[in-house]
This record gives structure tokens, sequence and C-alpha cells, in this order.
């Protein structure tokens, strides 16, 4: 029984003994972590976060008149609607083209192509009706709307006059057509407005890192979480990627938001391993033990660099005063 | 004498009413230019406005 109330003791004390160790390495490492390598993580951030739409518009080879119009609709409808704008057009011209090659089969077969051609017109009048640089989210809803009607309105009367191996083979023809209509301008708007928000972005978490530091926390801990945010460019936003999804799109928000997340939360732990180095070091050179310094570092809140000295000097006498009343 | 207070009274009058009608047209400008807001909190950069290649998605005619 005795033997093992001794384990148990020997096993708690050697607990404590690590977990003190522990503190004091963590402290320790925090307190040699040197400015350098806390600046690099910056310059990065400064680098990546204060590029230029003309050096995006260049790396992209984006032609100028579309860099214009990029830089006019920022400060009306804005960029994002614009780009919506600009894919609507592009499905509308889709859409006459397969059309046109529909009504081109049902001809030749002597099919009555009447009602599907007003149809036709009505989404030609659609597209004569929209300009990509001044619609508003509002009428870009009702457009779209329309163009879905009018799309099963016709594709419900187109049915009927043809057979499935004549819709295969309209279908491979109106592929080849699409093809031709590529337009590579509208992807690289794409690229350009996702890179630009991701800058602004990640220039309020460089803001914030400067602004951490200068309230004289180190950024030791936050290090990896802002390489991580850094490196969502890497991952998702390629200058070359063509045809990014929905769901890329979705998973490189999502991700952000997580890196972001994790990003807050260490800083928080930042700001407390920050509060108790401070502790730690002033009671060290206040003549304190490493015990009693130790149970400060947990106990004393509200400490900042101006405050340190008299906060720890009073926490010190006040330890010694209670310690002398116990006595 | 009376008469040169009042011109000067008057002028004053005149200067002040001038420089606080500049002060309102540029206080219309910096609000008419300060438009396009950019994010300063981490809540702010929350969710990222960016945009996929398909956003506007219909159904094909055939």
């Amino acid at each position: 029984m005795k033997k093992i109330l001794f384990i148990i003791l020997a096993v708690f004390l050697l607990a404590v003994f690590v977990k003190a160790d522990e503190i004091d390495t963590t402290i320790a490492q925090y307190d040699s972590s040197t400015d350098a390598q806390e600046t690099s993580v910056l310059t990065e951030l400064e680098t990546e976060s204060s590029v230029t739409e003309e050096q995006v518009a260049t790396e992209l080879s984006m032609p100028e008149e579309v860099l214009t119009e990029y830089n006019e609709v920022e400060k009306t409808i804005g960029p994002r609607q614009y780009i919506l704008n600009r894919q609507l057009k592009h499905r509308i011209k889709v859409t006459l083209k397969t059309s046109e090659v529909i009504l081109k089969h049902l001809e030749r077969k002597n099919v009555s192509t009447t009602e599907l051609v007003a149809i036709q017109q009505k989404i030609k009048d659609l597209d004569a009706s929209i300009d990509p640089k001044t619609m508003t989210k509002a009428g870009f809803d009702e457009k779209l709307a329309l163009l879905k009607g009018y799309i099963r309105e016709f594709k419900l009367k187109a049915s009927s006059l043809s057979s499935e191996s004549e819709k295969e083979a309209m279908r491979a023809e109106a592929n080849e057509e699409v093809k031709k209509l590529q337009d590579d301008n509208i992807s690289k708007l794409a690229r350009l407005h996702n890179r630009m928000q991701y800058a602004r972005a990640l220039r309020v978490i460089k803001n914030d890192a400067i602004k951490f530091r200068q309230d004289n926390e180190k950024l030791l801990m936050l290090k990896e979480r802002m390489i991580a945010l850094h490196q969502i460019r890497q991952q998702y936003l390629h200058n070359n990627a063509t045809n990014v999804s929905r769901e890329d799109i979705e998973a490189l928000k999502s991700e952000w938001k997580e890196r972001l997340r994790n990003y807050r939360e260490d800083q928080k732990s930042a700001r407390e391993l920050a509060r108790q180095a401070r502790v730690y070091t002033q009671g060290i050179k206040q003549n304190m033990t490493r015990e009693q310094v130790r149970q400060m570092a947990t106990e004393l809140k509200d400490v900042n660099k101006d405050n340190i000295q008299d906060k720890v000097r009073a926490f010190k006498e006040n330890k010694l005063n209670r310690g002398g009343n116990a006595q | 004498m009376k008469k040169i207070i009042f011109i000067l009274l008057v002028a004053s009058l005149l200067l002040f009413t001038a420089c606080s009608n500049k002060e309102a047209t540029t206080d219309t400008t910096t609000s008419d230019t300060s438009g396009s807001t950019e994010p300063t909190s981490l809540e702010d950069v929350n969710d990222l406005d960016v945009v996929s290649d398909n956003e506007v998605e219909v159904d094909s005619l055939i």
C-alpha cells in the first residue's frame, strides 16, 4: 500500500516538474524569437497585399481595354456584378448559338419553327437590352429569370420535334460551335477580381499583425497561421487556372474562413503567452524565486509594457506580506 | 467711423459665409469619393468575395 502511495506521489511530483519545465521552455522559446524571423512573414504579406491591378493584369496578359473597363466599373456597379453580367451575356450567346443549330436541323426536316423563332427573337432582344457595364444586381436577377423562362419554353417545344438520336447529333454540333465562342477575358476578369479581393483581405491581416507587434507582442505563434493564410493563393488562386468551378470557390472560401479562425484563436493565445512571458521576465528581474514567478504568471492579469514593473512589485510585496502575516 | 465698422462687420460676415460654404463643399466631395470601402477589421474579411467561372448557370436548349 505504501509503495502504491509512493508511486502516485512520485508521478504527481514528476507531472508538476514537467509542467513547470514546459512553461519555462515555452517562455524561453518565446523570448528567443527574433525580429528577423517575424518580419520575414510580414514582408511576404506586404508583397502580396500591395499587388496592383496593373501588375495582375500584366501577369494575366489581359488586354488593356478589359482592364480599363474593370477600373471603370469599380466606381459604379463593382467588378463582381460586372463579371456576372459578362457571364450572363456569354450564356445568352451560347443559348442563341445552340438555338441556331436546332432551328437549322428542324428546318431541314421541314418542321414548322415559327414558335421557336419567336422565342429566339425574345432571347435576342434580351441580349440587346443588356449592357454589362451598367446593369445592376436587380436588373441582372430580372434578365437571368427571363432567360431561364425562355430556355424552358424553347426546350419544351423543341423537345417534342426531334428524336433522341437527332438530339444527340444537334448536341454534338452545338458543342463544336459553342467552343468557338470561348471568351478568355471573362475568366481573366474573374482571376483579377479574386486576386484583388484576396490582396484586400491580406492587407487587413498584415495591418492586424503590425498592430499586434506595436502592442509589443511577438508574432512567433502567429507566424504559421500567417503563412497558412498566405499559402491560400498558391493553392487556389493560380493565374493560369482555367474553368474555376463553384466547388473550387466554395472550397477556397471555407479554407480561408478556417485559417482565419485559427489565426484569431492563436492571436488570443499569443497575447496570453506574451503576458506570461512579460510577468515571468519581470519577476526574475525583481529577484523572485522561480516558484513565485510561475505562480505570478498564472495569477497576475491586465499587465502591459507600461505597468508591468509596478504590477510585479505590488504582487511581490503583497505576496511577501501575506507570507509574513502567515508566519 | 460707424460706417467703417459697419463695412468691416459686413465684410467679415461675407468672408465667414464664403468659408463655411467652401467647407461644406469639401465635405460633400469627400463623402462622395469614399464610396469604395476598404475593410479594416478581421471580421470584415471573414468572407472572401471571390467568383467562379460559372456563377451564372442556365439549362442547355437540347
